[in-house]
């Protein structure tokens, strides 16, 4: 392949892509071209067979599909509701439905750069609506009946996971990376540490701590909800992502900007708060997006730990003897595995975007 | 109060603050430290790492050394390390591989491959690895055939719902053997500390080229020789439960290393791409106008430019893989927390040490995985003279 490239003219703008694309020549491309051609089509046209032309769509029970054939939509059709909101009592679901409709309002004045009064719109959502939510979601006050974390399922329970995780770590995080950055080094060195341990360890064992050391740490008379323990596990874990990419950006902050407050005789505490944290959170926020994003996949892990996230769910209702079907369990699969792909798409888009929206001078 | 005492004054706040601080986390270990024990107690629970010398009591179900279930318990902690790394090598290997191809499509400049490329990383980094072993494990390879209507891949290959039956390889070295080896081994080592000599004394007239490579020929050729006579080789053999052989891959390891791969391999494809894209063009332009080949610009021109971009992001990619084969606990692969937390807590009962046993593997990973990713960055950065 060299030999015959090397014959070839050297061009006046040549680039990375330039370069790898002449060691494809005239006959590789083509020859290439068809066979990834040909890939995707063994690839995808099988998918599609399944997923479509074979599939089945009508009935209500196990005996609507055959077993070991193309995919079984009833499953998802009778199951749909579990799959959403778990074992939540159907006649309560309006408050699910309420609790995150009001959170993806309130979430429309923070995801839009334009709008201003960012702190404001951050600080309600980080303060005011879990209150709300755990008010909706929870029961037991305003003459709502109660209704156990045992019964939450479902998408419900991974959004509530998702949303809940991020509220609390997003202000630990932020004090983590101001403590990392901290010019007393005890503050430095103790925040480093806690960062780096929990960094170094997988999701899962974090969530083992949580569900198994927790309740040793804490006195007998504390007994705490399995899910609130996976939602610290998720918490702390997700605080020092968090930290890490906040402090990387008031690394990449100009030291002028440091030079500049101290030039206008501000204090540190005041700098901090109105020059360099604003500035560093806006650098940071696509990266916290992707932060986000990962949480979201990372929240299939309680399956492990026994509850009943949306993944957890899938294996849980394909385990019920009606249908005990593998066409059923694979067509459950490729439903949340769309569900999960359009959010971490959607999210992954949002941050190119901002990305983007930030590189344009004169954004903020 | 002027500047100096004003100094001062700071500085002692400071002080009293780290102490305060320190005094306030030793109160809150303390008090962790305390309540555990009563816990531990109240639950009858015995502490200490004695656990590790007495019977492990389970079987695993796969062993690349010598186990069974008279094993001790540290016996055990090893097996899983070594599943755990056998797991992990596998996948980086297969991620790179994948991740590698996706990214030289990326920069193709073909817009056909470069689409290709996008889908590819789009579709895997989007859905949650586990979700994605779960579809190999339950879905893909429940469905292969049974045992006896295994396929057959080449002559002495199976695969079935039980696995890949690989033929088994064993080394079985005789003393001419040894010596063999070692005369081999000790020629290499000669022939390299001879070149490194002649590196640093420059000046001496060379040995011809085409020496070098008929000497390098027959050495290969002598290992080559030295393989094939020290190994042996065993086929999977059909028995009463289904084929038995020495190298199997477990439907379990076989889910988790195509799980793991495609998942990563997007985050593999973006590192690569990154690295290759960031040369910057007066690069390309100075190695044509040089004359060189395609072939060669990139591999003294662009790769080693690109690898300074590349390893450090990747050295976090393949931490993040070896961190992943923790999902071997959702399917039954025994890596080291299905063993630890999963089997040897619920039989000995003792989280705390198990926990902390954990966290020092993970953590000396890390830290080894730090520490090898500057060695070899340093490497590249040798001849950086800015």
């Amino acid at each position: 392949m060299s030999e015959s490239s090397s014959h070839t003219q050297p061009s006046p703008a040549a680039s990375a892509a330039q370069g790898v694309s002449a060691l494809l020549n005239h006959f590789w491309r083509p020859a290439l071209s068809i066979l990834g051609l040909i890939l995707i089509v063994l690839l995808v046209w099988p998918l599609l067979q399944w997923a479509v032309f074979d599939a089945y769509w009508a009935g209500s029970d196990g005996s609507a599909c055959p077993d070991k054939a193309g995919a079984c939509w009833p499953f998802i059709a009778e199951r749909f509701d579990q799959l959403m909101y778990g074992a939540y009592p159907e006649a309560q679901r309006w408050r699910v439905n309420l609790g995150l409709t009001i959170g993806l309002i309130m979430m429309v004045p923070i995801l839009i750069p334009r709008i201003a009064g960012k702190a404001i719109w951050v600080s309600l959502f980080i303060f005011v609506y879990p209150l709300l939510a755990i008010a909706l979601f929870s029961g037991g006050v305003l003459g709502l009946s109660p209704v156990g974390t045992s019964s939450w399922g479902g998408l419900f329970l991974t959004l509530v996971i998702g949303v809940f995780a991020f509220v609390f770590a997003l202000p630990s995080g932020i004090l983590l990376a101001l403590g990392r950055e901290s010019r007393t080094p005890v503050i430095r060195i103790l925040a480093g540490i806690w960062v780096e341990i929990w960094r170094s360890v997988p999701t899962l064992v974090v969530l083992f701590v949580a569900v198994i050391m927790l309740p040793l740490f804490l006195p007998r008379e504390y007994e705490v909800d399995k899910l609130l323990r996976a939602l610290i596990a998720l918490s702390i874990l997700m605080s020092c992502h968090i930290a890490e990419a906040v402090r990387g950006a008031l690394r990449a902050l100009p030291a002028g900007q440091f030079d500049a407050t101290r030039a206008l005789g501000l204090k540190r505490s005041s700098a901090y708060m109105h020059v360099i944290l604003p500035q560093a959170l806006n650098i940071s926020t696509p990266q916290i997006t992707n932060i986000i994003i990962g949480l979201f996949k990372e929240t299939s892990l309680l399956v492990i730990i026994g509850l009943f996230d949306l993944l957890g769910m899938v294996q849980a209702v394909s385990g019920d003897p009606e249908w005990h079907l593998s066409s059923a369990r694979a067509t459950g699969y490729l439903f949340v595995a769309l569900i999960y792909w359009a959010f971490c798409f959607g999210l992954s888009r949002y941050s190119a975007f901002l990305e983007k929206h930030n590189r344009t001078p004169g954004s903020y | 109060m002027n500047s100096r005492d004003q100094s001062n004054w700071s500085l002692a706040r400071a002080w009293i603050l780290q102490l305060l601080v320190l005094l306030g986390i030793f109160l809150l270990l303390a008090g962790i430290a305390s309540t555990t024990l009563e816990n531990l107690d109240r639950l009858g629970v015995q502490s200490g790492f004695d656990f590790l010398e007495k019977r492990a009591g389970f079987d695993i179900n796969q062993t690349l050394f010598a186990y069974s279930s008279d094993s001790p318990v540290y016996m055990a902690f090893a097996i899983a390390i070594a599943n755990t790394v056998l797991l992990a090598v596998l996948s980086i290997a297969l991620s790179t591989l994948i991740g590698l191809l996706v990214a030289l499509c990326r920069v193709s400049g073909d817009r056909f491959f470069n689409a290709l490329g996008h889908m590819f990383i789009e579709t895997f980094r989007n859905i949650p690895a586990l979700l994605q072993v779960f579809f190999w494990y339950f879905v893909v390879l429940r469905s292969l055939p049974t045992s006896a209507q295994s396929w057959q891949l080449g002559q002495h290959v199976f695969l079935n719902n039980r696995g890949l039956f690989l033929p088994g390889m064993s080394w079985s070295v005789s003393k001419t053997g040894l010596i063999g080896g070692l005369a081999l081994v000790s020629v290499a080592v000669l022939a390299l500390l001879l070149r490194s000599y002649r590196r640093r004394h420059p000046g001496r007239p060379s040995r011809p080229a085409w020496l070098k490579r008929l000497a390098a020929f027959f050495w290969l050729l002598a290992a080559a020789l030295w393989i094939t006579q020290t190994t042996a080789w065993s086929q999977p053999e059909l028995q009463k439960f289904g084929y038995i052989s020495d190298w199997v891959i477990t439907p379990e390891l076989g889910a988790l290393i195509l799980g793991l791969s495609l998942y990563n391999a997007s985050s593999v494809a973006e590192v690569i791409r990154a690295g290759f894209v960031a040369i910057p063009k007066a690069q390309w332009e100075a190695a044509r106008s040089l004359g060189l080949p395609v072939a060669a610009i990139m591999c003294t021109v662009v790769v080693p430019q690109a690898m300074r971009i590349i390893i450090p992001p990747m050295t976090t990619v393949y931490l993040n893989i070896f961190k992943a084969t923790s999902l071997g606990a959702a399917v039954g692969y025994p890596e080291i927390v299905s063993v630890m937390v999963g089997t040897t807590n619920n039989i000995v009962g003792r989280p705390v040490e198990i926990m902390f046993l954990i966290f020092a593997v993970y953590s000396l990973v890390s830290l080894l995985g730090i520490w090898m990713m500057g060695h070899v960055n340093r490497r590249y950065n040798r001849f950086d003279l800015v």
